[in-house]
């Protein structure tokens, strides 16, 4: 079952389309990163499923209700944080806990009481004076003590500092822990993603570019070390990318179809039986940053042939 | 939910209630002094006023920041525009959110308003007319509110411009609604009660129902682009152009051409004119300044309309001020500058000044003249006020709200001894709720013809009259039918003026009835003891109009 199921989806502002092509499917009770450059398009792909924008081509479902037919009875089951959302900082955080706990009938006030306590939040602060980690953990108090179905994050560890951002990814995973939620994530801090969710989605010009379950998406990129090689004797496939020669008999390059088997006899294939190859496995970081900069550089190459 | 988001709103929004709730208690305070106290006027700027109609004057600030800002801030909070508004994915409908909020700023803005206009003009006019103020007042009121709310709901460059013609339609709104007090507080001395009018009440109820379903349409498409509901702005700014008469007239020759002097001035000067009581009234005449032993009349303020048909085709309001010709300002001007000086002929509510100035009408001024600017001449007129009086017994035993009717050769009097719907706007029906004044001046002139006059006042609440009675033997006063009588020695005591009664009588005698409550709500009226008489008081008045001589030499000289 999918908590989000979209297709084709497209969004154009003005002449600059946002998203072109867009298909997404988020089955319940995970939780997916959507990773990208800035401008790649992670923030209007929320802003479509939570309901803000609505897309100019393209259709498809949030908690089985079509795009841009969410009502009250689905906005009680989505919480949305958003880096860029405007809190009413001339209330306190216990007035916004107050004004929102009537619009929700699964508020569980218990959990509430529970969450800030933990986030050592003040009730009586008002949320224009509080820091912005402060204020993204108010934020998040008041989208989780309903206990949504689905969670839309949109870069809330923007700007905090390492200690926030751990107290943060801990209560999320606390939570998803207790319960059946979705989330749905976008952040550049890869790290962090990696310790949340279990897909990643690639976005690059409003494109998906890879949209996989994170411990496949690790376990098909091996970086190799070769040492102690002979001039490789044929060319490289075109799924090793980032090759580089270190010296005369070293090699480095990034498998991005790493199969446990196969991967080492096409390795000795091409540098030879002497050689002595390493693969280390990538985290989630490195593995964004591999396809970043092979991205970037066939852009270039394309510019140039160009 | 409503209530919660209607808390919510009230909690926002609370200092800008207290400010309101000030602004309009100190408001209508200010109006009701007005209404109890006497006006000054400044012969200068011929503007009437005191110390509390200044005040009023610096509450117009206040009375047209706070509804804009309170409305701007609370739509701009929730604004559709904005994908970062709080309000986006809570599960609240845009429809409830912004219908809260403008059900909560017509409670706090509108109705008040409403309120507050209905509890000052009832002191001055009828049930139906103070309800129809009150609605003009709540109409105004609340198509400014939706219309600042259609800019606030944009949170768009363009939207946040338009705020400026949101805030003049604004501003003007309240500037009439202050005009429409004064002048409510002002009907003794105004013959007719402000521009209510039921066209204007229909085109701000259309404006109203237009930003309305602008607002709701906006609500329910938010996508809704500028050049859609941008026209809904320009509108409301042209409307209050329109409504002022302020659009420059294109169709006026821009040419000035040679002044031809005019004819000698055709005025009255004696009884046979048409001057009647009526010309004291369309004069805007306070006769509460009736005073005393003077056996002159001293006027102190007018305002009305002079038709300046030669110059433009158009009227201009120019305010006359009338001095008392007692206090050495009898100097006559030229009389050559008034062509014709008397009644309107079609609508005899009106009194219409002709300037003489013959100039060919294909031809005209550049400007229209500012005739305040001129430096004035006084115009002195000599005549006899005609008042037709009624029959004190047919006066006091006609029934509460049945008219009581008199017809003459000439004229019809009506007295109307409360109101009724239809009929409270009468002339003869205002005219009877003046104060009427003096007796002793009364009785001066009346000397040849009677020796008796009474002035009576009745009591709509307990339908009692309080009579005066002056006589060759003396003044009496007492409550009819429940008669506390005693005689006054000094006839200067006699002085039976509204504003003067615990003055010049309570002092005197303490078993002088309190008329605190009969101010208020009496019919002051004029009696004399024969049935349906005319009176005739003489009359002189100095008239200080623009000197028009300075103004032919500026028609002479033609455009800059």
């Amino acid at each position: 079952m999918n908590t989000i199921d979209v297709q084709n989806l497209g969004m154009n502002f003005g002449r600059f389309p946002a998203l072109r092509d867009f298909s997404l499917t988020v089955p319940t009770g995970t939780a997916m990163a959507l990773l990208g450059e800035n401008g790649a398009g992670k923030t209007t792909t929320l802003r479509i499923l939570a309901g803000i924008y609505q897309p100019s081509t393209g259709s498809g479902t949030v908690l089985d209700t079509p795009l841009g037919q969410l009502d009250t009875a689905q906005f009680q089951r989505i919480g949305h944080v958003s880096e860029n959302q405007q809190l009413p900082l001339h209330w306190t955080l216990q007035q916004l806990l107050d004004y929102l706990k009537p619009l929700y009938p699964n508020w569980d006030e218990a959990f509430c009481d529970e969450l800030v306590d933990n986030f050592e939040l003040p009730r009586d602060r008002k949320l224009g004076a509080m820091s912005r980690g402060m204020q993204m953990k108010a934020s998040l108090v008041s989208s989780l003590a309903y206990r949504p179905d689905l969670l839309l994050l949109d870069e809330p560890f923007s700007g905090l500092d390492p200690l926030v951002r751990e107290e943060l990814i801990d209560g999320i995973l606390e939570l998803m822990q207790g319960g059946d939620w979705t989330v749905l994530l976008s952040s550049h801090d890869i790290n962090e993603v990696e310790r949340l969710c279990d897909s990643v989605t690639l976005i690059r010009d409003g494109k998906i570019e890879l949209c996989e379950d994170l411990d496949q998406l690790q376990a098909r990129f091996r970086t190799w070390s070769i040492n102690n090689t002979t001039p490789p004797t044929e060319d490289f496939p075109p799924e090793w990318i980032q090759v580089q020669q270190l010296s005369d008999s070293t090699w480095t390059f990034t498998d991005t179809q790493h199969h446990p088997e196969t991967s080492p006899q096409k390795v000795a294939a091409i540098f030879g039986p002497s050689a002595t190859a390493e693969a280390t496995s990538l985290s989630l970081r490195d593995i964004y940053l591999t396809i970043a900069r092979q991205q970037k550089k066939n852009r270039r190459a394309h510019k140039q042939s160009a | 939910m409503f209530f919660h988001r209607l808390k919510i709103e009230l909690r926002e929004n609370r200092i800008y209630v207290l400010l309101w709730i000030l602004v309009l208690a100190t408001l209508t305070i200010s109006t009701i002094t007005i209404w109890n106290s006497d006006l000054v006027l400044d012969p200068d700027t011929g503007r009437l006023g005191n110390s509390a109609s200044d005040l009023i004057a610096l509450l117009i600030l206040p009375l047209i920041a706070l509804p804009i800002v309170s409305t701007i801030t609370s739509f701009r909070q929730d604004n559709l525009k904005d994908p970062r508004a709080f309000w986006n994915t809570r599960p609240v409908r845009p429809t409830t959110l912004h219908s809260t909020k403008f059900v909560f700023l017509h409670l706090i803005f509108t109705l008040p308003l409403a309120l507050c206009t209905f509890i000052v003009s009832i002191n001055a006019t009828s049930m139906g007319t103070s309800l129809l103020y009150a609605a003009e007042a709540a109409l105004w009121s609340a198509a400014a509110i939706h219309l600042c709310s259609l800019c606030a709901l944009h949170n768009h460059q363009w939207a946040r411009l338009l705020i400026i013609p949101a805030v003049g339609f604004f501003g003007f709104i309240l500037v009439t609604f202050i005009s429409t007090q004064l002048n409510i507080v002002q009907l003794r001395i105004y013959n007719h009660p402000s521009q209510l009018s039921a066209n204007t009440l229909f085109i701000t109820l259309g404006l109203l129902l237009l930003f309305a379903i602008a607002g709701a349409y906006l609500i329910k498409k938010p996508g809704t682009t500028y050049p859609v509901w941008a026209p809904f702005l320009i509108g409301a700014l042209i409307f209050p152009l329109l409504r002022a008469n302020w659009l420059p007239n294109f169709s006026q020759s821009t040419e000035a051409k040679k002044y031809q002097p005019s004819e000698p001035l055709t005025t009255f000067s004696n009884s046979t004119s048409s001057i009647n009581r009526q010309y004291f009234y369309d004069l805007n005449y306070p006769l509460t300044d009736l005073m005393g032993s003077h056996d002159r009349i001293p006027i102190s303020l007018v305002s009305h309309q002079i038709d300046s048909t030669p110059l433009s085709h158009s009227e201009a309001d120019i305010r006359v001020g009338l001095k008392s010709w007692n206090s050495g300002t009898d100097q006559l001007a030229g009389p050559q500058n008034l062509q014709t000086i008397a009644l309107d002929q079609e609508d005899s509510n009106r009194f219409r000044v002709t300037l003489s100035l013959s100039i060919p009408h294909d031809h005209s001024l550049q400007s229209s003249p500012q005739f305040n600017d001129l430096p004035r001449k006084e115009i002195t007129f000599e005549g006899e006020v005609e008042i037709l009086t009624a029959s004190l017994e047919d006066a006091l035993t006609v029934e509460k709200g049945k008219e009581f009717n008199h017809e003459t050769s000439d004229r019809i009097l009506t007295y109307l001894p409360s109101a009724k719907k239809g009929q409270s706007d009468t002339l003869q029906s205002k005219v009877f709720r003046l104060p009427l004044a003096s007796a002793d001046l009364v009785q001066s002139n009346l000397s040849s013809r009677q020796n008796e006059i009474l002035v009576a006042m009745r009591h709509r609440g307990t339908g009692q009259y309080f009579l005066l009675h002056k006589g060759s033997s003396g003044t009496r006063y007492g409550t009819f039918g429940e008669v506390q009588s005693s005689e006054f020695q000094n006839p200067e005591e006699s002085s039976l003026v509204t504003y003067y009664w615990k003055d010049h009588l309570q002092k005197k005698f303490p078993d002088f009835p309190d008329f605190t409550d009969w101010k208020k709500d009496a019919d002051l009226i004029i009696l004399a003891p024969e049935q349906f008489k005319n009176v005739r008081i003489p009359f002189k008045i100095t008239v200080s109009v623009p000197d028009l001589d300075l103004l032919q030499q500026r028609l002479n000289d033609g455009p800059e």
